[in-house]
């Protein structure tokens, strides 16, 4: 059981990251929300409090932006926004990840052929 | 439940963030502590948390304060640090009187509580059933003092925590007994004893002998210069803690001789004390001159006549006082002193006059 926790790690790292930049692609989001969308995805993380570091890490090399606003209820939210290099960065992490998938699923047998 | 609860409640469970934060950089810890907690509030707020179960249940999606540490810690790059082991400690819940009775001690269960575990961190409470008359006899064998675990059901409270098997252990509940409280050990009075003070502590023999400055205290000839009279360990190199009493300072380090700058200047130095040699030499001998003078020991020198030099030809025939005086007398024989003789007048030749030339 270790061994399938460690592999569903493994995975998730390298992939998590973008998936977060793909969230606030279109729009911002505040860490709350991308934290819901997260929670209701049980495969990508483990708990919603291991999202915020990973924010902070994306806002520290300069993929994510972030800005406070008031909010109509509740304390101001921290909104994230995607920036430039960011934008690069995941549109390049796109293509490298088509050829991986592929690859991967012929090796793997998992190509549906 | 009141809204100060759930504050406590939250800012317990940041507290227990926090400490395991401690490796991280201030901007970062805050940094996260701040995201948590904004999410916990927006959370409450958006969710309509009114029950502690549900404020629980939110704290438990956000995760454990070591998973969410952890994540931490990776992110930024930087190796966890360990954690203390925490001591655990045991309590104990009283077993009703009527199930103490039925089981007959034997195998009487008690609740075991780790409370040393977070109660966030998904250990908070385990319970373990352990017979209590297995546990008091272990923990009489390990401490003669205690009293004899009870045959039966009687109480065994009162059982000390002692090193050994069960050396974690605080309490040891008994049926029906309460949970006793923890007595702290009478502290032994003894006389005050003032620290010593630096001023009457005896500097180590190395320093007195081996000026200036002790450092650096691992230099060589410590290992057996600083022993400490009493102790096994020569010195500091071989255990002795280096600062276990006040240092004793010796003043600063004498300051190296400043380097030379070359030999150019070597004869100059030379010349220079060949002449204060020489000026010595000559000092002394007049010193030494004048000494002799005013003692008398030396005569004082024949007085030599000035011949006088005529240019009649009588006095050039006549003997001059040089002829006569040429034989010096033999020292110790005194001369009256000659009168030089009155040189006659001297005799002009006739100038010639014009008109004899003419």
């Amino acid at each position: 059981m270790a061994e399938v926790a460690q592999l569903s790690t493994g995975l998730r790292r390298g992939t998590l990251e973008f998936c977060v930049l793909a969230m606030v692609e279109h729009e911002d989001r505040y860490g709350t929300e991308i934290v819901r969308c997260f929670g209701a995805e049980t495969n990508l993380a483990a708990s919603e409090g291991t999202i915020y570091p990973l924010l902070s890490r994306l806002r520290r090399v300069g993929w994510l932006d972030s800005k406070w606003s008031e909010s109509p209820s509740g304390p101001p939210r921290r909104y994230y926004a995607l920036t430039d290099s960011g934008r690069s960065a995941l549109e390049h992490f796109r293509t490298e990840w088509v050829s991986f998938r592929q690859t991967v699923d012929r090796l793997v047998g998992t190509g549906g052929e | 439940m009141s809204s100060d609860r759930f504050d406590v409640v939250v800012a317990e469970y940041l507290r227990e963030v926090e400490q395991r934060l401690s490796g991280l950089p201030v901007l970062q810890r805050r940094e996260l502590l701040g995201d948590l907690e904004a999410h916990i509030a927006n959370e409450r707020a958006e969710s309509g948390v009114s029950s502690e179960t549900e404020l629980l249940q939110v704290l438990e999606r956000l995760g454990a304060p070591e998973v969410v540490a952890s994540a931490a810690y990776e992110e930024a790059g930087l190796p966890e640090p360990t954690m203390p082991v925490p001591v655990v400690s045991v309590g104990a819940v009283p077993m009703p009187d009527a199930v103490a009775a039925a089981s007959g001690g034997q195998v009487f269960a008690g609740t075991v509580t780790f409370a040393a575990s977070s109660r966030f961190s998904g250990r908070a409470e385990r319970t373990a059933f352990v017979d209590t008359s297995e546990v008091a006899a272990m923990v009489a064998a390990s401490d003669p003092a205690a009293p004899a675990a009870p045959a039966s059901g009687a109480p065994a409270s009162g059982a000390p925590a002692s090193p050994g098997p069960f050396s974690s252990v605080a309490a040891v509940a008994a049926p029906g007994s309460a949970p006793p409280a923890w007595v702290p050990p009478a502290p032994t009075p003894q006389a005050y004893q003032p620290p010593p003070s630096p001023a009457v502590i005896p500097p180590p023999d190395d320093l007195l002998r081996k000026r200036p400055g002790p450092y650096p205290p691992s230099g060589p000839g410590r290992a057996s210069a600083g022993a400490i009279p009493g102790s096994s360990q020569p010195g500091y190199s071989s255990g002795v803690p280096p600062f276990g009493q006040p240092p004793y300072v010796g003043g600063p380090p004498l300051a190296p001789p400043p380097a030379r700058s070359g030999s150019s200047l070597g004869w100059l130095r030379a010349a220079i004390a060949g002449v204060a040699v020489l000026f010595f030499l000559v000092a002394l001998s007049c010193v030494g001159g004048a000494f002799l003078m005013r003692s008398g020991s030396v005569e004082e020198a024949p007085a030599v006549g000035v011949p006088v030099q005529t240019f009649s030809q009588e006095a050039t025939d006549e003997p001059t006082v040089a002829d006569t005086t040429d034989a010096v007398p033999p020292p110790g024989v005194t001369t009256p002193p000659t009168q030089p003789p009155t040189p006659e007048a001297p005799t002009t030749p006739p100038l010639p006059t014009a008109t004899a030339t003419e």
